[in-house]
Order: structure tokens, then sequence, then C-alpha cells
């Protein structure tokens, strides 16, 4: 309810004034494929940083410097079940149910100062096996 | 009334009742609460009305350990003292801020906030500051705009400021004072000595002088020390003809344990959409709030209280560091590049008409309590001033526990706004590596000079006792924030005339005792 009325009390005028805002911003998006694309922090951040983020995970997680290691942490639940990666809308509900518990739980990682949710950080680190 | 001590004859003797050491906040507000009375109330000031750059040389002293502030313009020395030019900014010490903390060092004061309560609101009124209330419920039935961020509850909570107008007490209070009978204003009367009696139980004199060369004595049954944090450990260790290590310091307490807030650029809040973000904005003469951990959590974390204020990081980032911007022995210089420096990093006009005031990214600023730390102290120079009075030589210095707490909030808080749902935070690289026990180089203090008479029960840990006396001394007081056990984490000024408003209380029921 507290945070309804804080949305509410904000968004009314950014609504307008950020229309264009994130129209460019979309324009910077990192990839279409949910399990590279760290959704809030790319609001914030260009393809390059979220790369560094993602360089820096994995030289401070080494057992998780595979992009498949990264793939199946990614796409796993919490229960182990897995979801097929070629469902997008799956996959992405997946990541932000998994990234608004590890919030609650207090999974997060600090990389590059961020505070970041582990799988924000996995999806950063998945992204930077991506060329420029 | 008044008398300019420069006109005294030399070697001239002032009696009273009590006589009160510096004409700052502390000091004036337990004048005023003696107007009135039957008791002849001495007041001695060691400056004029107003600025002149050699009673503020007085004042000049080294700094060592984390860098600060020149000494000499870190306080004011002329009748109102600081609050010539102080910001206005007044919270109340939390509950925690009081209270025996098994994780912080020599914490816990013998008075708790309750016994205080009383005074900060008689504070209220020397400070213009209205109605006592902090409650941010209250301030949201007047203006439901001021929305807070929709953070857990159990984890932070809207820590409400107010604001004076800022008082300046010089201005505010000089022609009362002035024009009270009972209330003997001396300008330009320096303390420089505190004579006790043989045992050294009690204060017999005080020894005043100023720049003509001439010295007085004032004689009183009660004394009362007001000078600041730095002075009044100044002058308990340079009153040493006596006792060796200076007056009131037979265990070595006098002048340890400096604290100060360590004023901290410490990360950046993104938000997914713009926020005017209202409550949490600096808007004088209104309310505004700063996000503080709840003492739950600080137990948890074992952490000092730090509360976090925000600002649009467009300006945030155009405004450098107060240590690098207060670098001048004048502190008129410093007042102006300040100004100056927040002037330059206002948007134009423009910028601001298309953002409509709103932003989605703020620099986030943390005011940190310090722990007490014995090593962090007040103590004296070779050098002496233009009196005769060795200067005072300050060693800042922190643990690494303020390290290890400006970190855990920024992590907690990182997590709260990402379960919130509304952005993220990005801790600044002074935050990042968690093996760096250190504080920043860019950290700032608040001038805010604390602790180094603190009140402990145990004449070992601290200086004065629950009633701002000095241990051992029957009739010898510390009034202000050297007295303070430990800093909390808000702005100490409130603070400082609520315990002395409670310590001119003491006292009034103490001189009635004496026949």
């Amino acid at each position: 309810m507290r945070r309804r009325t804080f949305i509410m009390a904000t968004i009314a005028v950014a609504a307008t004034a950020a229309v264009p805002i994130i129209g460019y911003r979309r324009k910077h998006l990192l990839s279409d494929d949910p399990l590279m694309r760290p959704n809030v922090l790319a609001h914030f951040c260009d393809g390059d940083t979220i790369r560094d983020i993602g360089v820096k995970y994995r030289t401070q997680v080494p057992l998780e410097d595979k992009r498949q290691k990264l793939v199946d942490l990614l796409l796993t639940k919490n229960n182990g079940e897995k979801v097929e990666s070629s469902n997008y809308r799956k996959v992405s509900e997946l990541l932000e149910n998994k990234i608004q518990s590890e919030f609650k739980t207090g999974k997060i990682i600090v990389e590059d100062g961020w505070v970041l949710s582990e799988t924000e950080a996995r999806q950063c680190a998945l992204f930077s096996f991506s060329e420029k | 009334m008044h008398v300019d001590a420069r006109t005294l004859e030399d070697h001239s003797t002032i009696e009273g009742d009590i006589c009160i050491i510096g004409a700052g906040a502390a000091g004036i507000s337990i004048a005023l609460e003696w107007m009135f009375s039957p008791y002849k109330v001495i007041l001695l000031e060691g400056g004029g009305f107003q600025y002149e750059d050699r009673v503020q040389e007085l004042y000049r002293g080294k700094t060592t350990g984390q860098p600060y502030y020149p000494l000499k313009s870190a306080r004011l020395h002329y009748f109102g003292g600081t609050t010539g030019h102080w910001g206005g900014m007044c919270s109340t010490f939390d509950p925690i801020a009081f209270s025996k903390r098994s994780w912080i060092n020599e914490s816990g004061w013998p008075i708790t906030q309750d016994d205080l309560m009383p005074f900060y609101e008689r504070a209220h009124e020397n400070l213009d500051l209205g109605i006592c209330d902090f409650n941010l419920k209250n301030w949201q039935k007047k203006d439901p705009t001021l929305v807070q961020l929709p953070l857990g509850n159990d984890v932070f909570w809207n820590k409400i400021w107010r604001y004076s107008l800022p008082t300046r007490f010089g201005s505010k209070y000089k022609d009362t004072i002035v024009h009270a009978s009972n209330i003997h204003l001396y300008t330009y009367a320096n303390a420089v000595d505190i004579k006790a009696n043989e045992n050294l139980s009690s204060v017999k004199e005080v020894t005043i002088k100023n720049y003509t060369g001439k010295t007085h004595k004032v004689v009183a049954k009660y004394f009362i020390m007001a000078c600041c944090g730095i002075q009044n450990a100044r002058l308990l260790l340079a009153s040493n003809k006596q006792a060796q290590h200076g007056l009131g310091n037979d265990n070595d307490v006098v002048g340890r344990y400096f604290m100060e807030h360590a004023e901290v650029n410490s990360g950046e809040l993104w938000l997914n959409e713009k926020s005017a973000m209202k409550l949490y904005m600096l808007k004088p003469p209104k309310v505004k709030a700063e996000l503080a951990m709840r003492p739950k959590k600080q137990q948890e974390f074992e952490i000092v209280n730090g509360i976090v204020s925000m600002i649009p990081l467009v300006r945030g980032r155009k405004i450098p560091p107060l240590i690098k911007t207060w670098s001048k022995e004048d502190p008129r210089e410093n007042l102006k590049d300040i100004a100056s420096a927040y002037e330059n990093a206002k948007e134009s006009k423009l910028s601001r008409f298309l953002d409509g005031k709103m932003y989605d990214s703020f620099q986030l600023v943390t005011r940190l309590e310090q722990s007490p730390n014995p090593s962090s102290r007040v103590t004296l120079d070779t050098e002496k001033d233009e009196l005769g009075v060795p200067r005072a030589t300050l060693h800042w210095q922190f643990t690494p526990l303020e390290k290890k707490s400006l970190r855990k909030i920024f992590e907690v808080l990182g997590q709260q706004v990402g379960q919130a749902g509304i952005g993220r935070i990005r801790l600044l690289d002074c935050l990042q590596d968690p093996k760096d026990e250190s504080m920043p180089e860019n950290t700032s203090g608040g001038w805010h000079h604390m602790g180094t008479t603190r009140m402990s029960e145990d004449p070992k840990k601290g200086v004065t006792d629950a009633n701002c006396k000095i241990h051992g001394i029957d009739n010898l007081y510390v009034a202000g924030s050297s007295c303070f056990t430990t800093g909390g984490a808000v702005n100490p000024t409130l603070t400082i005339v609520a315990i002395s408003l409670r310590l001119s209380d003491h006292l009034k029921e103490k001189i009635k005792t004496i026949v």
C-alpha cells in the first residue's frame, strides 16, 4: 500500500516527462534475451558498464565463469525445476520472481558499487560473454 | 549589564554567584534562565559582539590524523558563538544514542532520552523551533505530499529535522542579556586559568585576560565552562599549575574521546521513475526527513548510527566535499566558498523547468556517529597563543567500526530499495572495498566537537557526572557537547541547549542549599 502511494505520488508528472527518456533508453537495451538483460539496471547503465559489472562478477565468482553454467543457474527455479529458455515470457517471469525473492532474503551482491540481486549479477556476467 | 573587560583596572576582581565561561548557545541559554533571579551571574565572553581576527586567532591550533578543518575557523569567538553562522538544523538524539551498546566501546550515557525530553521542549523556544514535534505522521497530516520512500518499516525509518531561523544568539539575545540587571556580561574576558583550593576539590577563581595585557580574576560559588568541545578541554588541560596534567584530569580522560559526525558522500539512489522526493529535500523552514536505520537493525549488524540525506545527483556531483571547501583560517572566507560552491552546482532555470523539479537520481550523504575512541583527542601544543595559553592540537581518529557501519547501511539500503522495486543503490568507490577499514579521504565533519569532557558515572571513563559536574570538584561544571558520552547521528545544537537547561535547573536546586 505504501509503495503504491509513493508510486502514485511520483508517477503522474513523471509519466509525461519520462516517455521520451524511456524511449531513448530502450534504444540502448542490451539484448532481447531476458537472460542477458538486467531490466532495472539497464535503465541506469549502458552496455559497457553492464559488461564491466559482469566481468567483475566472473572474477569474483570463478565457479560461475562459464557461459552454460550461468544459463543453467539463471533458468533454474528455487525448487530446482528448469524453465525452457526459448519461452521469453516465462523466463522473464522467472527472473523477475528470483530477483524479488533475492532482495527479500538478502541474497545480494555488491558489484562495481551496485547493490544487485544475485540473479542480476549473473545476467550481467552472461551479457559480458557477448561480443561488443 | 555589560562591561568591556579591556576598560577595567588591571588586576580587578569580579565577584558573583555563578560564573559562566563562554557566551555561545550553551552559555547564553543558561544565563537567560537566571534572569530576574536573586543571584548575580557573571557571563564571560572572550571576544566582543562581532568578528575580530585577533580574537579568533586565539582558536588557532594544529590538527593531525583524519584531515580536519582549520581549528581557527571551526568555531566563532564572539558573543553568540558559532550560532553566528550555523545552519539551523535541529533534531533530537534517538534513545539508542544514550543506551549502552555492547558493540560500541564506552557507549551508554548516565542519562536517558526521557531525562532530556522536557529540556528538548524548552530548548525549542531558545532556538525558535516552534512546536516540538518530530513525528512524521503529524507533518504528513498537514502536508500529504510529504511521501516517504516505501522501504521496510522494520529496517529504516524517517528521522525528522526541524529548522531554526537559524537563531543567531548574538543578535537575538544581546539586548536581553545586556539589560538584565543580574546578568553581568564581560566581553574581552578570556578565561586562561582555573585555580582550585589546596586539595583541588573546589574552584576558587578563574583568571581572565585580553590582549590589552590586563589580567583579572573572577570569584564565584559555581563555575560553568561553556567554551565548546575543544576549548573546554584546552582550558582544563592548561590549568595545570596545581595539577600537572590539568584540572579534573586525574584519570587522563580530559580531551580524549573527541567525536565528530563523519559526513560522507556515500552512494547514489537511482529511481525507476522520477520523483520530487519532497520529504527529503532541504527546504527550510519546513521539515525534512533523512533515512535512519532502526535500532534493532543497528544491534543486529553491530554498527553505529548513521542517517542518510539526499540531493539531486546533477547537483550533488558538482559540490565538492566540505572538507575541501572549508580550508581557510578565516571562517568568513570559507562561508563564501561554500556559498559559491552551492551556487555553481545549481541547475539552469531551463533545466529545472524541463525536469519539473523531479529527479531520477540522487546523491546520498551519510551523517555518521563516531564511536568513542580515547585516541581521538585534544591535547596541548608547545606553542602558546597571544595570552600565553598553549594552543590546542586535535588528533581526529576513527576506528574500523565507522567504515564497517557506513558500508553496511548502504548494503541494507540497497537491498531495501531493490526489494521495494523502486530502483537501485550504487555505493561510491570509497565503500566498494570491504577490506578497506579507513575512512574516505573526503570525509567531512559537521563542525560538531563532542565528547572531550564526556559524562560517565565512572571517573575513569568520563570527566563529568550525570549533572555535568566535573568528578572530584564540587563547584565546576561543563555545559555543551563536550559532555556528550556518544555523539548520536544528528547535529548537536538542540541537545547542547537542552543539556545546558538541565544543568541550569540542577544548579538552581543546588544553590538553594547554600546559606
